[in-house]
């Protein structure tokens, strides 16, 4: 068996799903990747409501293929998540489908307009790409490589989202002003989907100390106002929040806190919107179904 | 028994390139696992050729990192470990 | 003849090659929309890339037939200046359907190409002989898929002999452009060209069928499969907020 302190001597060279893992490393693991997996599972399938809808050819081709890159990103983890426990495919699928809503506190709010998955796909996938980047390193060898895939696809979907909104932007004051709904929306939502501050997170020390992930939540999400608060102001939109600042010399932004404890409420104990995610693609699923299902 | 099995895809950028390693689908036989690999792991990546082969036909090696490492550990097997008996290079 | 940029309206090739395109368009519509919803992940990737050489197709034949004109073609056309195929109006979403009705459409659009992409109209035998690259793909794709669906089981080849009896209708009157000898004048194409590569059609996707022990059965079309209004209806029904500005 390898104790912690081996395998944090050892991350530098990560480690592979047959080798001897101690117990506790492979339910850390598990419980961090499945948790990013059955996020780029169900997440799509706010995404997938709007792929029809898409107002322009170009906007249709563009959120196509970026929705497609989640499923594959969904079907990446899912591998990486089936060889590291040796579930199956129906197992796991079954535990999406049926189980906890183990995902992003994003999911489970609704994406009632076209302003939605765009600003998603701006900000958010914007927000991913710092957090992932710390995960080429990460401990466990077949997540880090799929991470490679998956970041190079955050990039273009961060684009994708930028390209949504400056076409809105450029469109009517009322398209405007939906934009701006948009982000007072999901500002604060996306400040608390970097997680609570670590002194307040119950898993991040154990994955930290495991190499399995390296950035502090608020380390990332620091970062991430540096980079989008100048952007959402430079294409002409409002920042919805009046304690914020920024502090020179300490480098460091101010802000007003996200309600935490939604955020809790939702990822432990999920939401209508989330039920209901899970509750189509199991209806989606079950019509094909036979095509797998064993004999 | 599941009817869904697991295939590894390499996949060679350019002729010449060796089949690299990339990743694995799911799929009843090799020639569905073949249709779904392209899209999966060649639609976004320079790609010429790819090959899927049952996992279950992969024998993968047990030994520590170590016991590939004395192999290379072996000075007389590198141009610059050799020398002459009067210590000069050869 | 033939001239680049919009052709006169009503003229048998510009109806054919707006037909052309707008099945482009439906199909490419169906299969990026249901890749959140088939049977599995693997797939589904497929059935979004497969989408979106489709939408492709379209955006460029509709560039042949429409100039700069191509999102009101898309947008804002009524859906009776539409000249879809009836099986490109079909919405399929289960699987049997879906495989049905693409192996036949793919199969069909194979066998037309190959006419095409000898036309003396240079851009549409340039742009025919692009989309063959991403077709031959897609065909590969669906018959593979054919064999293994239908030659699991009884019960999964009865699914797919149910689903071809539905779709099959519909794609026999689906192959042949209308006033096909005008076209055939029109683009360069030698007299018959067309109904010979039907007739090739039908007999390769019969022998096709009939070796994974399947058959295409003549019958009545189901009008109700035609779902070209609700499709448009949820296509537009953002740009409908606020046109032309997206």
């Amino acid at each position: 068996m390898t104790s912690s302190a081996q395998l944090k001597e050892t991350s530098a060279r990560q480690v592979e799903p047959w080798q001897d893992l101690s117990d506790d490393y492979r339910a850390a693991a598990t419980r961090m990747i499945e948790f990013h997996m059955m996020s780029e599972i169900v997440g799509p399938v706010h995404e997938f409501r709007w792929v029809p809808r898409a107002p322009s050819l170009q906007a249709k081709l563009v959120f196509a293929a970026k929705s497609q890159d989640e499923v594959g990103h969904g079907l990446m983890l899912m591998r990486v998540c089936q060889d590291l426990t040796g579930k199956s495919r129906a197992e796991y699928m079954e535990q999406i489908l049926d189980g906890p809503p183990r995902f992003m506190n994003i999911f489970h709010y609704p994406w009632d307009e076209w302003v939605d998955p765009a600003i998603v796909a701006w900000l958010i996938d914007g927000a991913e790409i710092e957090r992932q980047a710390t995960l080429l390193r990460s401990s466990y060898g077949p997540y880090a490589r799929a991470m490679r895939k998956i970041l190079k696809e955050e990039g273009f979907h961060h684009h994708c989202g930028r390209y949504l909104i400056g076409q809105m932007m450029a469109g009517t004051r009322e398209q405007r002003a939906a934009v701006q709904r948009g982000v007072d929306r999901w500002w604060l939502r996306t400040l608390a989907m970097f997680g609570p501050r670590d002194e307040n997170s119950k898993h991040g020390p154990k994955l930290m100390a495991y190499g399995l992930k390296f950035a502090q939540n608020e380390a990332l999400r620091q970062s991430w106002l540096t980079k989008f608060v100048p952007q959402i102001r430079a294409v002409g939109l409002e920042v919805p929040d009046d304690n914020l600042a920024y502090d020179g010399e300490t480098g460091r932004w101010t802000y007003t806190e996200p309600d935490w404890q939604e955020f809790s409420s939702l990822l432990r104990g999920g939401s209508p919107v989330g039920a209901e995610l899970q509750r189509e693609l199991r209806q989606a699923r079950g019509i094909s179904a036979w095509l797998f299902s064993e004999d | 028994m599941t009817y869904l099995r697991t295939f590894e895809v390499f996949r060679q950028k350019a002729p010449g390139d060796a089949h690299v390693h990339v990743g694995e689908v799911e799929a009843p036989d090799a020639a569905t696992a073949m249709v779904l690999a392209k899209e999966h792991f060649a639609r976004r990546e320079v790609c010429c050729s790819l090959w899927v082969a049952d996992r279950s036909d992969v024998l993968a090696s047990q030994w520590d990192p170590e016991v590939f490492d004395a192999g290379r550990a072996k000075a007389y097997r590198r141009s610059g470990g050799l020398r002459t008996s009067s210590g000069a290079p050869s | 003849m033939f001239a680049p940029g919009p052709l006169a309206a009503g003229s048998a090739v510009n109806d054919a090659l707006t037909g052309l395109a707008d099945d482009e368009l439906l199909i490419g519509h169906v299969l990026t929309s249901v890749a959140g919803w088939g049977p599995e992940l693997e797939i589904n990737i497929a059935l979004s890339s497969m989408g979106q050489d489709e939408i492709g197709h379209a955006r460029r034949l509709y560039a042949l037939v429409a100039g700069a004109d191509i999102e009101r073609m898309v947008y804002e056309r009524p859906a009776i200046e539409f000249r879809a195929s009836p099986l490109a109006r079909t919405c399929p979403v289960e699987w049997e359907l879906l495989l049905a009705r693409q192996f036949l459409y793919e199969s069909a659009a194979d066998a037309r190409a190959a006419v095409l992409a000898h036309s003396d109209v240079g851009e549409l035998a340039t742009l025919v002989t692009e989309m063959q690259h991403e077709e031959r793909y897609h065909l590969d794709f669906w018959l593979t898929w054919l064999r293994t669906t239908a030659g699991r089981s009884a019960d999964t080849r009865d699914r797919v002999q149910r689903a071809l009896d539905q779709m099959w209708p519909l794609a026999a009157a689906s192959f042949l452009p209308g006033r096909a000898a005008a076209v055939e004048e029109g683009l360069g194409l030698p007299d018959g060209a067309l109904a010979r590569a039907r007739d090739m059609w039908l007999s390769q996707t019969h022998a096709a069928c009939e070796e994974l022990g399947l058959r295409l059965r003549d019958g009545n079309p189901d009008p109700q499969l035609d779902r070209l209004e609700e499709m448009l209806g949820e296509m537009r029904s953002v740009y409908q907020t606020a046109p032309g500005r997206w």
